[in-house]
């Protein structure tokens, strides 16, 4: 039972407690108050943030920054890191059950400029058709690489290359062993051999690869493929990078090799202050170096990723502006808008170079290493792209002419050709590089069309594939392409066209090409920096977030505007 | 069948074009240069640069303009030729052999090469026996004899080289027409390839440049109107033309030459008069019978003027003013220097043709004849 004489004593206590807290409560407030002024008032010109060595604030000497990590995606978002996929043999048959393909994702840019895609790429194991395809391209590089160095021939048994075929070399090598037509043995002499050779290459001027060396001497060569020199083309060195770090992330024992390569190469002049891409050529007259704005767009996006992905900041190269657009069967095709008239050089407008953006990098940021493969983080690349499709699919649609555009090399004069969706004011202009419009050599481009299927899983793509996919002389390789006027096959076999191929098949298996770097410190960053070399040779440091690449927007073609 | 079209559709068989005949078709080789394209083709021309994604290709070419014909050539001969900057319509285009200085120039069913003595061979695709041909203008109509598949005379060839359409009809139906822009200036190109790029292989009046040294960069003919007046030089020209040139030195020559072409004009007028019946009738006949042997022996004075007027125009590409001019001051040749009536065919048209159809048909020519020769001495007419 309860006493009730006890009640006021409770009720005491209990008022007491609150006046206590209370009183306590007032006398911290007061006392914080005091404290806060005080230290306004004392202490305001003396504050002082611990700062820990190596920490986030510590704003590290050169000779320290070689060791801090290069900052992705993944670290600022807290997603989860992209995993390189299996080697084709490797993976489980179900491998595709449950893969990701976005197909309730809402069309169009997200909140950070990503882009989603109307269109979803293909995916799934290779079919014997395919296999046969990839195995006959790989035997290209099969027959045509050079034993004494490790080059293989850009066209045929012309023993010659550039950087950019080089790089098609890499990237057959690279899908031949994940499709599994070669083991690790044949992809380690191959790669070791190459690498050896490339770090040997007789530089131009003592800064970046000559645009052309022998492949059976590796000598610099000039156009005749004599020994000499021409200059360097930012544009094949762009390709280079791009599958240089892509064989560094994905075979890790590589990166060494891969490193000792680009610490002999000078990159003062290839990026300029403004981060466009230059070339160089030698003056005739003066012998002297001169020094070009090289790309257009497509090219020039594609090419300034590739420095972008070793921690250079080629920011104006990598922007769409300036461009214009053409109208063409209801697709407004974006191209440069810099007059070739003034600048002396031509706006070609071609599928390749965003095929490649897209199999090799998914239309990517190259600080991105955790997006799904259907999301484009760089947003208006992944929507200029499939502009390039579309208005090569309403060609077909409303003139019957299959369309896969790409440049392309022929047997005989003029020996290649930029058969292009528009350039120089023209749709479907097909043009030499000296100029001549020469329409019998439109054709349906091999690369272009299997990589369009690769790309853009679609009806279209499916006869693009039926007309491309037996395109072979088993020995040789795959031809080039299809001519559109009906003269039978394009008959020359090359690096590029069979290795974007074996890209496009491996595409299929794998996703996107590039895979996230999984090591820790770099060579590439850390080497030289007790030396002034990294300054003179402008090596950049370890990219962080600030250093990133804008991921941009431009108004969006919702429909076809006849 | 008619051997010279067998030997038209052989030459198609092996000359194609480089998508159809891939087999035939060499693949790139620096060996394959046999030109140098530093050594300029005509006035206009110059080396460019071309942008190559890699070694297969050329990495230089010459390109210009000569006479409305703009042009692009290889190290290998590989040239096209066309009325357009572009070079995207009626383009006339020149395949050499690898290695060697045998090429085949083409526009559409025509083919022209040059034979083992320097004659120009004439091809065509798809004729049978029993085609005619003819050279049109917007004027007149032009019959041919057959013997345009058999290497071509100089009078032919300079027939061919005034420009109209080659037509092709088989009994009243045209199967082939074929615009001869171009000619003259791809039979030039291949006598100087064929000769080694020697100056001596160019037609009298050819423009050539000054200089060899050759703008690697800035506007290129073919591409931009900017062109800068190119510099000439002289050389050897026609013995009519050095007549015309100390002519025109004499300025206190020139008030009275303006009298004498006058005259002349007055008389043009006379010539160009209709005929009277009877020498309708004898027209008739000629076109009934256009048989050489038939004609006169000895051509009339308004034929032999008008002869020797076709040949200064053509030949040498000087205006009617200036060929009249010279026809009084030169003696009358042994013999003219075209004869009509070999061309064959309506032989009566081409000897009755008045006066004023004559120089229009030629005007073109004539125009840029004087040009070029009032460019050779531009300071000696305008000095006192």
């Amino acid at each position: 039972m309860s006493n009730p004489e006890n009640k006021p004593d409770r009720l005491n206590l209990g008022r007491g407690i609150i006046i206590f807290l209370v009183s306590i409560s007032i006398l911290i407030g007061a006392t914080w108050s005091v404290a806060s002024f005080a230290r306004i008032l004392f202490l305001s010109h003396e504050e002082i943030n611990p700062i820990i060595a190596g920490g986030d604030l510590d704003d590290l000497p050169a000779l320290m920054r070689g060791n801090i990590s290069t900052v992705t995606t993944s670290m600022v978002r807290g997603e989860p890191v992209r995993v390189k996929p299996p080697r084709m043999c490797e993976m489980s048959p179900t491998y595709f059950d449950n893969l990701d393909k976005g197909l309730k994702q809402p069309v169009g840019y997200t909140r950070r400029n990503e882009y989603v895609s109307p269109y979803r790429a293909r995916r799934g194991f290779l079919n014997e058709r395919e296999m046969q395809a990839a195995r006959v391209a790989w035997l290209y590089f099969e027959t045509y690489t050079q034993e004494e160095t490790g080059l293989a021939n850009a066209v045929g048994n012309y023993p010659s290359t550039t950087m950019w075929d080089t790089a098609s070399y890499i990237a057959a090598t690279v899908a031949a062993y994940e499709l599994c037509i070669i083991e690790k043995p044949e992809l380690d002499q191959r790669l070791f051999q190459l690498l050896a050779t490339m770090k040997t290459l007789d530089l131009f001027r003592k800064e970046l690869p000559n645009k052309v060396y022998h492949t059976r001497t590796a000598a610099k060569v000039d156009y005749a493929n004599k020994p000499g020199e021409i200059g360097f083309s930012g544009l094949d060195l762009g390709r280079m990078l791009i599958w240089l770090r892509i064989i560094k992330n994905r075979y890790p024992y590589l990166g060494n090799s891969v490193d000792a390569i680009l610490l002999k190469w000078d990159f003062r002049n290839v990026i300029g202050e403004q981060g466009l891409i230059y070339g160089a050529r030698i003056n005739s007259e003066t012998n002297e170096t001169i020094y070009d704005q090289e790309g257009r767009l497509g090219y020039e996006e594609y090419a300034a990723k590739g420095y972008a992905l070793w921690g250079f900041k080629p920011i104006l190269a990598h922007r769409a502006e300036p461009f214009l657009t053409a109208s063409i069967y209801g697709i407004q095709v974006p191209y440069d808008g810099r007059d070739p008239r003034i600048f002396h050089s031509q706006n070609y407008v071609v599928t390749e170079s965003y095929l490649q953006d897209g199999l090799e990098l998914g239309f990517d940021m190259v600080h991105d290493d955790s997006s799904p493969d259907w999301l484009r983080s760089d947003g208006w690349r992944g929507e200029f792209a499939d502009r390039i499709y579309n208005v090569q699919e309403n060609r077909w649609r409303q003139t019957g002419f299959m369309t896969a555009r790409s440049e392309h090399n022929v047997k005989g004069a003029p020996y290649f050709t930029y058969d292009t969706i528009f350039s120089d004011g023209y749709p479907w202009n097909t043009v030499t590089p000296r100029g001549d419009y020469v329409p019998d050599h439109a054709a349906i481009s091999s690369k272009a069309a299997l990589g369009m299927w690769a790309l853009w899983d679609t009806d279209y793509t499916n006869i693009l594939y039926e007309a491309i996919i037996e395109l072979y002389n088993p020995e040789k390789g795959m031809f080039e392409g299809l001519y559109e006027r009906g003269q039978g096959r394009v008959e020359i076999f090359t690096a590029n066209n069979n290795g974007i191929i074996l890209t496009a098949l491996l595409h299929k298996v794998q996703g996107k090409i590039l895979t996230p770097y999984t090591g820790d410190a770099e060579v590439w960053y850390t080497a030289f920096r007790d030396q002034n070399i990294r300054e003179r040779r402008h090596y950049p440091d370890p990219p962080q977030e600030d250093d990133w690449l804008p991921a941009l927007r431009h108004s969006i073609q919702n429909k076809e505007d006849f | 069948m008619n051997k010279s079209v067998f030997k038209c559709t052989i030459s198609l068989i092996f000359f194609c074009g480089p998508a159809l005949a891939q087999d035939e078709v060499a693949e790139f080789s620096p060996g394959n240069a046999i030109l140098d394209t530093t050594i300029p083709f005509a006035a206009d021309a110059r080396e460019a640069e071309q942008a190559l994604r890699g070694a297969y290709g050329w990495a230089t070419f010459q390109e210009g303009v000569i006479e409305g014909i703009y042009f692009r050539f290889d190290p290998d001969g590989y040239a096209r030729f066309s009325t357009t900057p572009r070079l995207d319509t009626d383009v006339f285009e020149v395949i050499c052999t690898p290695k060697t200085t045998s090429c085949l120039g083409q526009k559409g069913a025509l083919s022209i090469q040059l034979n083992d003595q320097g004659g120009l061979q004439l091809t065509l695709a798809n004729i049978s026996s029993g085609d005619n041909f003819f050279i049109v203008d917007d004027l007149t109509e032009l019959s041919l004899p057959n013997i345009i598949l058999q290497p071509l005379d100089n009078r032919l060839e300079g027939l061919f080289a005034s420009g109209g359409e080659l037509l092709v009809r088989h009994g009243a139906t045209e199967t082939l027409r074929i615009p001869l822009s171009g000619f003259s200036t791809v039979s030039t190109y291949l006598r100087w390839v064929a000769s080694g790029q020697d100056d001596a292989s160019f037609p009298y009046g050819w423009p050539v440049s000054v200089s060899k040294t050759v703008a690697t960069t800035g506007d290129l003919p073919t591409q931009t109107s900017n062109q800068q007046p190119p510099a000439r030089i002289e050389q050897a020209i026609a013995p009519e033309a050095t007549v015309l040139s100390e002519t025109l030195t004499n300025t206190q020559r020139i008030a009275e030459l303006e009298n004498q072409i006058a005259a002349l004009l007055a008389n043009k007028t006379e010539i160009s008069s209709p005929p009277p019946a009877d020498a309708e009738a004898v027209d008739e006949t000629s076109k009934a019978t256009p048989d050489i042997k038939e004609l006169p022996a000895k051509p009339s004075e308004a034929e032999i003027l008008s002869t020797r007027l076709n040949y200064l125009m053509t030949e040498i590409g000087l205006d009617s003013a200036s060929a009249l001019t010279l026809l009084q001051r030169t003696k009358p040749p042994q013999a003219p220097p075209v004869c009509p009536e070999v061309i064959g065919g309506n032989v009566a048209d081409t000897a009755t043709e008045p006066m004023e159809h004559l120089l229009q048909k030629f005007s073109r020519t004539a125009h840029s004849g004087i040009k070029t020769i009032l460019t050779y001495f531009p300071r000696k007419i305008t000095q006192p």
